[in-house]
């Protein structure tokens, strides 16, 4: 079963990184894009309709849940990375999967993707 | 002669006038109510007119007739024991005290009627006129045997001036501020009266017969009009008395022309007067002045407290950027540092991890300070682009003016750490070792200029979105230049230069 993904950060070397970690440790899931801004990462989550949303928070002009709020009832699931803790009571209000702080942690970023995965298959056996 | 009604007046004579029908003496009527004027030193007054004039006593009877009037009526001289048939004897003269004959000796040509005759119950009489002497005027009224230089009966009427005089004044009605003044003898007398004595009573002096009348008026206009002492003859007792300018005359009725004036000024209690009503007015301006003064001050004092705060919360805003940036650096660092290892690059992660080490020794250290030395700053971006040189294989170059004294120069703490991060990340980091990155620091004048200069790609979206760094990095001047009156810190992008991005950063009266 294949997961697909985007990853939204604003710092081109972060998507990088953070696509060689997803590649490395969670072969299960295909990256289909990175968006470097909110703007063009809503274009790409509705064409491309992933399953999980790997989404920085601090951006610049918008961030990562001004991006949620144009998604009310949302059809992914919502993975923060973020180099700051100040914002996970906020992201628990956006029924995240989880919250990861840079620099990745390869088991956290297992331990997400791998819920993400249970949660998304619940819903599609229901 | 004149018809007079023997009754209305006051009969004078001496005793021996009536001893029999046949004595010659004189009997003066004078209208009755000069009576009630007529002071118990009236004898003694008449006695002292004439007592060293030797001469005119001498020349006239031991004992004679002198009588005081004091109205404007005429007094009437009749000669009992003369009547028609013996009037030839007699010869009378009318005379002024020491001045001029007025009548010369003249026969008796007028006697009294049947009617007054019997109104008197006398016997007829010679009537030698009615008198009326001037004011202060003495007359002498002579009589004698036709042919004889002998006076046989004399009178002297003298006019006197009849004036009342106020001997006391005090007031009533208040005994705890009881004043009673003895005031001089003068016609006009001027008091002045706390108007808290509302009563005032008028003594007048001790007269033994009819009272005065009175005419009170205040401030010009006559409030009573001659009117009889109500309580006592020789008493005005004026009630309710208000502040203002008074006169009260007094006069005795006989001789209204002779009136005494006192002219008294009720003055305000202290709470009414002027003075206290402008020094009132004064104070109550004076409060109202401070009142206003202070609301001024208050609210000086609360703007000055407010700029205080406003400056106070403009530090506390830094240090929260601080804070924000240097985790933002680290974190940032750190996630290349694992982007190395995960490239298998591990020698260019243990390079990295030394000098991010050494930034984050420089980070530390300078925390707490707003500004550090340019050198220091120098040192800390020379370090920071070698790290990120090690990723990206750009070149830099940084060049200082030599007028500039990096030592003493200061400039905010990682100020421009965040803008070189930009040129290294959305300018150079596409390159590799194309990348060029050069950092200018000038002197003109007071204002030092700095530009940050890459050759990459330039914002090609909006210049605003070039990261989190340049937002916080413009918050940070923002406040600085708040905190700072003389000082200014502008910065500007510049994106003509392409390609590439320039950045300029103008410290305004940096040199000072």
């Amino acid at each position: 079963m294949s997961i697909s993904a985007i990853l939204i950060d604003d710092e081109v070397h972060n998507l990088e990184n953070l696509r060689q970690l997803v590649k490395t440790h969670c072969p299960e899931i295909t990256v289909l894009g990175t968006a470097s801004h909110v703007d063009n990462a809503l274009v790409l989550i509705q064409q491309l309709h992933p399953t999980i949303v790997f989404l920085d928070i601090q951006m610049p002009d918008k961030n990562g849940f001004e991006l949620l709020k144009s998604f009310p009832e949302p059809n992914f699931e919502v993975i923060f990375v973020t180099a700051h803790d100040q914002y996970a009571i906020q992201a628990m209000r956006f029924s995240a999967i989880d919250y990861l702080l840079k620099p990745i942690n390869a088991l956290e970023l297992q331990q997400a993707t791998q819920r993400a995965i249970v949660k998304t298959s619940a819903e599609i056996t229901e | 002669m004149a018809q007079i009604n023997w009754g209305d007046y006051s009969h004078s004579f001496q005793d021996e006038t009536l001893k029999s029908s046949s004595s010659i003496g004189i009997i003066t009527a004078i209208k009755a109510f000069n009576d009630r004027y007529w002071d118990d030193a009236d004898g003694e007054v008449r006695l002292a007119h004439f007592a060293k004039d030797t001469a005119f006593l001498n020349a006239r009877p031991k004992e004679f007739l002198i009588r005081s009037t004091f109205d404007t009526s005429k007094v009437h001289i009749f000669l009992h024991g003369v009547s028609r048939q013996n009037a030839g004897n007699f010869e009378f003269s009318i005379s002024e005290y020491k001045g001029k004959v007025l009548v010369p000796f003249t026969s008796i040509s007028k006697f009294t009627d049947k009617a007054l005759e019997q109104q008197a119950v006398m016997p007829q009489m010679g009537y030698l006129g009615g008198i009326l002497p001037e004011m202060g005027q003495t007359l002498i009224v002579d009589v004698r045997r036709k042919g004889s230089s002998k006076i046989l009966e004399t009178v002297a009427i003298k006019r006197r001036v009849l004036q009342p005089y106020v001997q006391r004044v005090q007031t009533a009605g208040n005994t705890k501020t009881f004043i009673s003044l003895t005031l001089p003898r003068k016609s006009k007398l001027t008091l002045k009266l706390s108007s808290t004595f509302q009563s005032l009573i008028f003594q007048m002096e001790n007269h033994p017969a009819a009272g005065t009348e009175y005419r009170l008026s205040r401030n010009g206009k006559i409030m009573i009009n001659w009117k009889r002492n109500d309580a006592a003859k020789n008493l005005v007792v004026l009630n309710d008395l208000k502040k203002g300018s008074y006169n009260l005359a007094v006069r005795y009725p006989i001789q209204p022309e002779n009136m005494t004036s006192v002219d008294f000024e009720m003055e305000p209690v202290w709470y009414e007067t002027n003075v206290f009503r402008i020094l009132a007015g004064l104070l109550l301006a004076g409060c109202g002045g401070a009142f206003l003064f202070l609301m001024l001050y208050l609210r000086q004092k609360k703007q000055a407290e407010q700029a205080q705060l406003n400056k106070t919360k403009a530090q506390l805003e830094l240090k929260s950027i601080y804070a924000q940036l240097n985790p933002h650096f680290i974190f940032n660092a750190i996630s290349s540092i694992q982007g190395l290892i995960n490239k298998q690059d591990i020698v260019g992660a243990n390079q990295y991890l030394t000098d991010f080490a050494q930034l984050m020794r420089e980070a530390i250290i300078n925390t707490d300070k707003d500004l550090i030395s340019l050198h220091e700053e120098l040192r800390t971006l020379n370090t920071y682009l070698k790290l990120e040189q090690l990723r990206f294989n750009f070149k830099y170059e940084i060049k200082v003016d030599e007028s500039i004294d990096t030592y003493i120069t200061e400039v905010p703490t990682l100020l421009l750490q965040p803008l070189v991060e930009n040129a290294v990340k959305h300018g150079v980091s596409g390159l590799d070792t194309c990348g060029q990155i050069g950092i200018n620091f000038t002197k003109t004048d007071n204002d030092m200029l700095v530009t940050v200069q890459d050759n990459g790609n330039g914002f090609s979206e909006k210049p605003a979105s070039t990261g989190y760094g340049l937002k916080l990095t413009r918050e940070r001047i923002s406040l600085l230049n708040t905190l700072s009156n003389d000082q200014n810190i502008s910065l500007e992008i510049k994106t003509q230069a392409e390609p590439g991005t320039t950045i300029e950063i103008k410290f305004s009266n940096w040199f000072l």
